[in-house]
Order: C-alpha cells, then structure tokens, then sequence
C-alpha cells in the first residue's frame, strides 16, 4: 500500500541552532486518522508545516507522492489544512470565502459548504470579524468539507474554543468527511479529546517521534498496574518504564510485559493515549 | 486570463478597498466641484475658476482634454497603489492569513504576480475607462452651469479623442514600464520588512544619497533616484506631443512640437529598469515561497 506520506531523516534546525525536528522517520496510510501529540513546542506544528511545503526542511518528505516543498501548490489540491482558528483574514466575507475557494481550488463543492453553512449562524454576508471564534471554525470546516481532499491535516484546530464547539466539531469530521480513502492527520495537546477518533498516534517530544502506534494495538503492547505499596517493590522489579502515585496508590505502566505476572500484583488495565502520553513524556524527562 | 487569476485578482480588490475607492471618490470630487463649486468671478454663474486668461486664449478649456482627468485620477490611484504594494506581502503575514492562502491550490508565483498585475495594469486600466466617462460629464456640466465659459468649450474636440487615447496609451505604457522596477522594489520590501515597510523602503535609498554626499561630495545616487522616480519632462513630451499642459513649458516646447512616443521606449535605461525588476520579482517569489514567516 502506498503511503500518503513518508518521512525519511526529516529535519529541521531554525536559526539560532534550536533543533525542532531531529531526523525523524514516520510513514502515514491511506484511511487513518493519526494524532500526532506532544507538549508546546515538542515539534509538532514543525512537522505539520514542513508536510505542507511551509517552511523548509532537511531529509526526505513525500507527500501524496509529491514534494511538498517544490510542489505546493500541485500538492494542495489533494490536501486541505486548518490551522488554529486566527488564520481567516478578519477582513474577508463568508460569500467571498466560498467565491475565492471556489475560483482556485478544482475539487471545491460550493453547494456542500452552503449547505453546512445553512445549518449554522454564519450568514454569507457577514465579515470573519463578526464572527464568534467557533463561528469562524464553522466556516472554515465548511470550506474543507467541501473539499474533496485525500488528506486533512489539523493544527490544534480547536484552540482556544468552548467544549461543544469542539465536540462538534470533531463529530463532524467523523460524520460528513471521514471515509477509507481519506487520512488525516491531527497535531494537539488536548489528548483525551481526540484518543477515541484516532486509528494511530505518534508522540513527539523535543522534536523526536518517542512513540509511533496503531491505536488498536496498545491494549497487546501496554500495560497500566494499579497497586497499593505493599505490592509497590514487587511491582517495579518488573520493570516499569514509568510510573505516578494516585489517591496513595501508584499506578506503574509497562511496555511489552508479562500481563498474567503483573495481574497478580493489582489492578491490570491497558493505559488510555492521554495515560501513556503523560508515562512517555515522564520517561523521556527521566 | 484563466479563473484562478482572475480570482486573485479579485481577492485584491476586496482586501484593498482604497484601490478602487480612491479613483472613484476623486472622480466624485471633480463632478462634485464642477456641480457646486461657488462663483468667485462676479459672473453670477457659480463659477470656481476665472475665465481662460490671455495666454491660453483661443484655447479650448482643459476640462475636454482627456489627458488632464487621467492624470489627476492617475495620481490619486498613484498614492493608493504605493499603499498597496508596500502591504500586499506583509499583511498576510502580520495576521497570519498567509496559512489560510497557502492551504489552496495557488503557487506563490501566482500570488506575486497577481499583486502586481492589479497594481501595474488592472488599477491604470481602470483609472483610463474612469477618465473617459468623466471627462464628458464635466465638460457637460461645465458648459450647462458656466455661460461665461461656453465658447471656449469645443464639444468638436471629442473627435480628437483617438488621438487623444493613442497618446495616452503610450504615455501610460512607458509609466507602468519605468516604473516597475520602483514597483517591485516596494514588494520586495513588503515580503522582507516584519513592520513599517515605509521605513524600510525610503531608509536604504535615503542613506545612500547622504552617505554618497557626505562622503563623496557627489550626487550620484540622488540622480538615479530622481531620475527613477521623476522621468525627464522631455520623455513625456516626446509621448504626449504638444497637446498638454506639459509644452506651455518653453523648454518643453523646444525639444517637440509633435508626439514621438517611440523614443521614450528606444532608452537603454527603460529595459535596464526592467530586466532588474525581473530579477527582483524572481527574488519577491523564492522569498514567499521558501521563507518561513509562519
């Protein structure tokens, strides 16, 4: 199956010397919804903008089988982007929104996005400065469902918005845009909001990928351990690659361990993605 | 022109209001004055402005002149141009607009030259057709309110026009040709400077010619941009022949007495200009595409 997007040594070191992104491998198939999370500043919005041909970059990077540095433009018709919800121009209009899309982009249903529009409060003669910030994410989401795009790449999209502005958001993606022959990639730092959308995760931290997984095999790979202290030593001569202490108990996370052994010493659960995201970042600053 | 450039062409119209509201208000202006000015001439007739006086007697009045509208448009559309070409780049840039303009299907050599093809060629065309619808409404106007004025308003002029557009066609054409590279330049400071572009692009210029002087004693610099930015009154002369305000000048006169538009276009420095403006457009686009201002 070919990939929608391959990275090979990828990197990017900014002026000044700061590293963001450190050489790294990743590969992206088509139909899955991945998150790409990490911290402020782990790398993500580096790597989300370097797959976008918006900065320039070292290593090896093809997206849609194309360059995305010297063929953005060609790239773009297959892609859609939504960054945070600033990046609308206060000073445009909704109808000149559709009329710009429509008018550069091939694959743009104009119908589609006023359709969407219909089922909201943004009106086609209102300015993106009249608009609430989750009205502008509204139309921005009615630009990109219009779209007919093989990839959707998200920039913490849903920054700064109230919960079921978010909430809907995300449904909507699933609903009327997601199907087998479209990927998107997510970067947040909101895990828990998204772990339940996503088919992949990949976590960066100082510009590393520490952790690239299908979701649906964590449960084999990992292992959450619930103990009281009196099963505390037991519990971390099994080799914990971290662990944190709650209400008195510690809870002690494992990759690759006997789940029968660890069974024996308390509760045994598999670790939600927001768990073992705090366990690798835990791991790494160690 | 295909759709995608005529949509870029059009997205510059919406976010640069003044491009097109300028022209027309100083239309609005100049119908407005030729409608209610007051009469300061004793004839009782609200007139604004004195008779012709002797020298320019047995003249036909300048409102007919086609030349005259489309420069005092040109002028205006002028200063809201030079707005425009030091914000285009930079404004996407401070609002962060450039991340929703990237996300489409458009190269940034698209993008680029549809700035300048608004700024260079849309905007003068326009302020052209405005010039020409204008110029009979005032001269209607001017013959309805003014009875003093009626026999120096030759109605019979108007079939001059042709000649009258031809001239103008070429005066224009080697304006927006002198001043490309001066165009370009603004843009290339709008996609360099983080703010005041203002600054950025008088302070270079400005530094060189004192510099020169102070250290130099010479003026050198100071010619070239004089020159640049101020073409010599004989080159218009040679373009517009002596139908214009421009050949009541005596020295003006001397050199010309009809239009030769084809020598303006004969200078070395004409292309020299160009063929630097085309290397600074090339460096404008290299520099949106591949610089990092997200």
């Amino acid at each position: 199956m070919t990939s929608i997007i391959e990275a090979r040594g990828l990197r990017k070191q900014y002026r000044g010397g700061k590293q963001a992104v450190a050489g790294v491998d990743f590969s992206v198939a088509p139909g899955r919804i991945v998150g790409l999370i990490g911290r402020n500043g782990a790398g993500k919005t580096t790597v989300i903008k370097s797959l976008l041909g918006l900065t320039p970059y070292e290593g090896s990077l093809t997206v849609l089988g194309r360059n995305p540095m010297t063929q953005r433009d060609e790239l773009m018709r297959e892609v859609s982007f939504i960054a945070d919800v600033a990046v609308l121009p206060k000073w445009l209009k909704v109808r000149h929104a559709l009329d710009y899309v429509q008018g550069v982009h091939p694959n743009f249903n104009r119908e589609r996005a006023e359709q969407f529009l219909a089922t909201t409060d943004v009106k086609l003669t209102h300015k993106v400065r009249q608009l609430s910030k989750g009205m502008v994410t509204q139309l921005h989401l009615a630009l990109v469902l219009a779209i007919k795009a093989r990839l959707l790449v998200l920039d913490e999209p849903t920054l700064g918005l109230d919960l079921l502005v978010r909430r809907r958001f995300y449904d909507t993606l699933l609903n009327d845009y997601m199907d087998e022959e479209r990927t998107i990639l997510v970067t947040t730092h909101q895990v828990e909001e998204i772990e339940n959308l996503l088919t992949d995760v990949m976590f960066i931290e100082q510009g590393k990928i520490v952790l690239d997984t299908p979701v649906d095999q964590i449960g084999g790979r990992y292992a959450q351990l619930l103990v009281k202290a009196e099963q505390l030593e037991a519990a971390r001569a099994l080799k914990p690659f971290s662990e944190r202490s709650v209400l008195g108990r510690t809870v002690l996370f494992y990759e690759n361990a006997q789940r029968e052994q660890l069974a024996r010493l308390g509760d045994l659960g598999t670790p939600t993605i927001a768990d073992l995201f705090v366990a690798n970042m835990q791991k790494e600053a160690a | 022109m295909n759709r995608v450039f005529l949509t870029l062409i059009r997205r510059e119209f919406w976010e640069n209001k003044s491009l097109w509201i300028a022209p027309l208000a100083m239309v609005g202006l100049i119908v407005g004055g030729a409608t209610f000015s007051r009469d300061r001439s004793g004839s009782g007739s609200g007139l604004s402005i004195s008779p012709p006086t002797a020298p320019l007697a047995g003249h036909t009045m300048n409102a007919i002149s086609l030349p005259n509208i489309a420069v005092f448009l040109g002028a205006v559309a002028g200063l809201a141009v030079f707005a425009y070409l030091l914000d285009c780049l930079l404004a996407e840039r401070r609002d962060r607009s450039i991340l929703f303009w990237k996300s489409l299907p458009v190269s940034d050599a698209q993008t680029v030259l549809s700035k300048l093809v608004v700024a260079m060629l849309v905007v003068p065309l326009g302020v052209i057709l405005l010039a020409l619808l204008t110029q009979p409404v005032v001269a209607l106007i001017t013959w309805l309110r003014f009875e003093l004025l009626r026999p120096y308003i030759d109605f019979s002029l108007f079939a001059a026009w042709p000649r009258a557009l031809a001239h103008l066609g070429a005066l224009w054409a080697f304006t927006l040709l002198w001043f490309a590279p001066v165009a370009v330049y603004l843009m290339l400071v709008s996609v360099l400077a983080k703010r005041a572009p203002l600054v950025y692009a008088v302070g270079p210029p400005l530094v060189l010619i004192m510099g020169e002087k102070l250290i130099l004693d010479s003026t050198h610099v100071l010619e070239f941009v004089g020159e640049r930015i101020f073409p010599w009154q004989s080159r218009l002369v040679h373009l517009l022949g002596p139908d214009t305000a421009l050949a009541s000048n005596p020295a003006a006169r001397r050199i010309i007495v009809e239009p030769h538009w084809w020598i303006p276009f004969q200078d070395l420095k004409l292309w020299a200009g160009l063929a630097v403006a085309a290397g600074m457009l090339y460096i404008v686009v290299r520099l949106r595409q591949f610089r990092d201002d997200t």
